[in-house]
């Protein structure tokens, strides 16, 4: 699945405002207006559905956190909510003087989420590891927490990113070709095959 | 602290390896030319990755020339060599090398400093002439051993201990281009650059650093026995997403030919170097 951020080319943090200026721009640049009668009119087509679908679910996503966060605690929300948006600009050390002031009481998954963000950026990633962590456990139901969680899982697993490594290699994996050759040879044994293998 | 950026050989292609080989020999030459026959004898391979990433985010191309080898005389090799970058890393290799051997000297007791002792006088020649042409670089260097020091007084954990030497490498890395995007990138790109290094180093010191009692982030939680049991995963993790993350900021960079060269170091030298490591302790287990 591709992350619908990307897409938009905007960050995660992106305000609501900032990710609905995004999708207009693009949904202008790729609309089938422009490309009537145009050679590439479908592959602007398809552009179009990709942005409109990421951009749909974007607003899902977010619909669903922020009603049950601001259920929650409102003040703590909106103050959150600013600090995001520090996040955003790059205004790291600001944001996270505010962070560290949040009383340990109320320190919620948007806390250890946007803490974990901080350091992140900064490139400590073995306490973003932890933070993005502890915000899923206290939030599991929270997409954007558990899809920066899954990123980072992957990396420190694998030490690439997912579908990020060249082409070739001598490195062998369980879901490399070598494996797959012999798996595919054992089902032709099993099914009794001997013309394929 | 030296060798962990290298090359995968058996993935670089010809072209790219010669082209390796002859920033190595480019930069053994400078050395030689300013600094001494000695200094040859330290070049390393992160100093070479350096050059060439310098070489990569400029316009213009480098010079090839033929030398002769010190190593062996009656061959010829080819010397690539690019105003503004050889000269640069060479003094900047010098630079590191003398805040190393200082580091060295506070480490280990007298009787083991004694071969580090017998060079430093020579490592603060070439040092006095560095400095002078790389300022900025000798200043983020006596900054970053002072962050050190200060880290390892707090006992740190792996991300403030590794911070020093990612800075210090961010800021050099920053310093490659003019372009202010690439420097942007550069700039997180040498963090984990460096953030890689000290892990490394951490990592390959392990059980040298819990016999002497020396620090070591990753003996802040763990204790080498339990690190291995855990093959050494807590480490192994930090390395991978150091790498991945080091990655994305790569494919984010303008490189002009230089970038298979790049690309074999940073998709599959930095992984081998930690196999290395690793097949090491196994070894010695």
């Amino acid at each position: 699945m591709t992350d619908p951020y990307k897409v938009l080319g905007i960050s995660s943090f992106a305000s609501d405002e900032e990710v609905k200026k995004a999708y207009r721009d693009l949904a202008r640049k790729y609309h089938p207006d422009h490309y009537q009668n145009d050679p590439l009119s479908d592959l602007a087509e398809e552009k179009m559905k990709e942005i409109t679908a990421a951009y749909d679910q974007i607003m899902d996503m977010r619909r669903g956190n922020g009603t049950g966060a601001a259920n929650a605690a409102s003040s703590g929300q909106s103050q959150f909510s600013d600090i995001r948006r520090m996040i955003n600009s790059n205004r790291i050390a600001e944001a996270e003087e505010l962070l560290d002031g949040v009383p340990q009481a109320s320190r919620d998954a948007e806390w250890y989420f946007l803490k974990g963000s901080i350091f992140y950026t900064r490139g400590w990633l073995d306490e973003a590891y932890r933070h993005f962590n502890q915000a899923v456990q206290m939030n599991p139901n929270n997409q954007e927490y558990r899809m920066a969680l899954q990123q980072m899982s992957w990396q420190r697993a694998h030490g690439s990113n997912p579908g990020s490594m060249p082409a070739g290699g001598m490195y062998c994996s369980p879901c490399n070709f070598c494996t797959s050759m012999v798996c595919a040879d054992c089902c032709c044994q099993c099914m009794g095959g001997r013309g394929c293998c | 602290m030296f060798g962990y950026i290298r090359p995968f050989q058996p993935e670089l292609r010809m072209k790219e390896y010669e082209a390796y080989k002859s920033v190595y020999c480019g930069l053994c030459k400078e050395l030689g030319r300013r600094y001494g026959i000695f200094a040859r004898f330290t070049l390393s391979y992160d100093f070479t990755f350096l050059a060439i990433l310098s070489m990569a985010v400029q316009t213009n191309m480098p010079d090839f020339t033929k030398i002769h080898c010190l190593i062996n005389p009656f061959k010829k090799c080819s010397a690539c060599r690019l105003d503004g970058v050889t000269d640069r890393i060479a003094a900047q290799e010098m630079i590191t090398l003398y805040y190393k051997c200082q580091d060295q000297l506070s480490d280990e007791n007298w009787v083991k400093n004694l071969p580090v002792r017998i060079v430093l006088p020579f490592f603060r020649h070439c040092w006095r002439n560095a400095r002078q042409k790389e300022t900025a670089h000798d200043n983020w260097m006596a900054e970053m051993m002072q962050a050190q020091q200060l880290a390892e007084s707090q006992q740190a954990g792996p991300d403030p201990a590794a911070e020093p030497t990612a800075r210090c490498l961010s800021l050099t890395c920053e310093a490659l281009s003019n372009d202010p995007v690439q420097k942007r990138v550069l700039s997180r790109f040498g963090y984990l650059l460096g953030r890689y290094v000290y892990l490394s180093d951490a990592l390959d010191d392990l059980e040298k650093d819990e016999k002497l009692h020396r620090f070591n982030p990753f003996l802040q939680h763990y204790n080498v026995s339990e690190l291995k049991s855990l093959s050494y995963s807590p480490v192994v993790e930090s390395l991978n997403g150091t790498i991945a993350e080091l990655e994305k900021a790569f494919v984010l960079l303008k490189l002009n030919d230089w970038q298979p060269v790049l690309e074999n170091i940073v998709y599959w030298g930095l992984k081998q170097s930690l196999q290395t490591i690793l097949r090491k302790k196994e070894k010695n287990a």
